[in-house]
């Protein structure tokens, strides 16, 4: 077994990125609907976090703010013959509010590039779950210890070997389509330290991969003379 | 008892390689591991800041900070203006903590997990860029201290 430890590429970046994308849509805001399927207006690649949140507008039953989050990770130093065993992706969180019980899912990502996070890359994540989600309520947010999502067969079977393994973040709300019960101006969010960050210690969000080197197999060859 | 050793800090194909001898709670021999770090780590550094935690610009000044996320209060972030440079800390990003961390969790997620005792694993060839190549010497000195290091 080897365990290897990546991280995203901070600014400037040159073969992956972490951030954030997001809809927002005033105070006022809109439906639920619109919210969740519009395009996105608005990103940051090089910000000290990156979140996933949820927030309402002033009018019932309108929705204002949806942000979505993408890490990327240059993997493709493992070898390509080893078999991945198990993957951790683990973060530090510096802000949380548990105002609509959401969880923290993680998807793949799509984005327009491997090396900046733009606003059209708020339609660029996935639909499937890389592992179990984590609820906001369970997360330690002192933005000192790490939290861990442990990615499930799906997700280890999208570790990239030859390239770049790209995750996104969504509220389980926006992923399953479930339109918490409205509340003014209210917001639900998990803030994650991102590989700009600069808190005390080195508390970038990281994957960590287990991989095992397969045996090799002998077949004896019958010689003939 | 000790939970594991550092027993070498080497590099191989751009990779910081750092292997650990865990062990049983009686202080006997568990399982032995690799850990890899990218070299491209050792050119990674971090913004650096003031006593208060605000990130600074190359000038020493603080930089400056627009409203992120509205409410009550705004949530303001720090931004890098047109034309500015941040300023570093001197050395990677990483800090002895970073591996140090990593072995620990290891352990303690095996431990309660289950492990069978192993054998120390061939170490297949990595596939490093330039980046890791440019960056592998630096890294791997900053860690040669952790050679015998016991937690």
């Amino acid at each position: 077994m080897t365990v290897s430890t990546f991280y995203p590429d901070a600014s400037p970046e040159t073969t992956s990125v972490d951030g954030r994308t997001g809809r927002n849509e005033g105070a006022t805001g809109v439906a639920w609907t619109t919210l969740r399927d519009g395009a996105g207006t608005e990103s940051a690649a090089a910000a000290a976090t990156w979140w996933a949140n949820l927030v309402s507008g002033a009018a019932s039953p309108n929705w204002r703010i949806m942000s979505r989050a993408l890490a990327l990770f240059y993997t493709a130093s493992i070898p390509d013959g080893d078999i991945i065993d198990a993957t951790t992706f683990e973060f530090v969180s510096t802000v949380k509010a548990d105002n609509f019980a959401l969880s923290l899912a993680m998807v793949l990502s799509t984005p327009a590039t491997n090396t900046t996070i733009v606003a059209g890359d708020f339609t660029q994540l996935g639909t499937v779950r890389q592992a179990a989600d984590i609820t906001f309520a369970s997360v330690t947010s002192d933005s000192a210890t790490y939290n861990v999502m442990t990615l499930n067969a799906t997700g280890r079977s999208n570790i990239s070997k030859t390239g770049v393994t790209k995750l996104g973040f969504r509220t389980h709300a926006d992923l399953d389509n479930l339109e918490p019960t409205w509340v003014a101006s209210t917001e639900g969010i998990v803030e994650i330290a991102s590989a700009e960050e600069a808190l005390a210690g080195d508390k970038r969000p990281k994957l960590v991969i287990t991989h095992t080197t397969p045996p090799v197999t002998f077949t004896p060859r019958t010689m003939v003379f | 008892m000790a939970d594991f050793k550092i027993v070498d800090v080497f590099t191989q194909d751009g990779q910081l390689i750092v292997k650990a001898e865990h062990y049983h709670a009686t202080g006997s021999l568990w399982f032995v591991e690799n850990y890899t770090w990218q070299g491209r780590e050792g050119l990674k550094q971090k913004r650096a800041t003031n006593a208060l935690g605000q990130l600074l610009l190359s000038d020493n000044s603080v930089a400056p900070s627009r409203i992120v996320r509205p409410g009550l209060p705004d949530v303001l972030e720090q931004y890098l203006p047109t034309g500015a440079q941040w300023k570093y800390r001197p050395g990677p990003h990483m800090d002895e903590a970073s591996i140090l961390s990593v072995i620990a969790s290891i352990h303690q997620q095996r431990l309660a997990a289950g492990w069978p005792q192993g054998q120390v694993d061939v170490l297949r060839r990595f596939k490093p860029t330039q980046e890791d190549e440019g960056g592998i010497v630096g890294l791997t000195l900053g860690f040669q201290s952790l050679k015998g290091r016991i937690v």
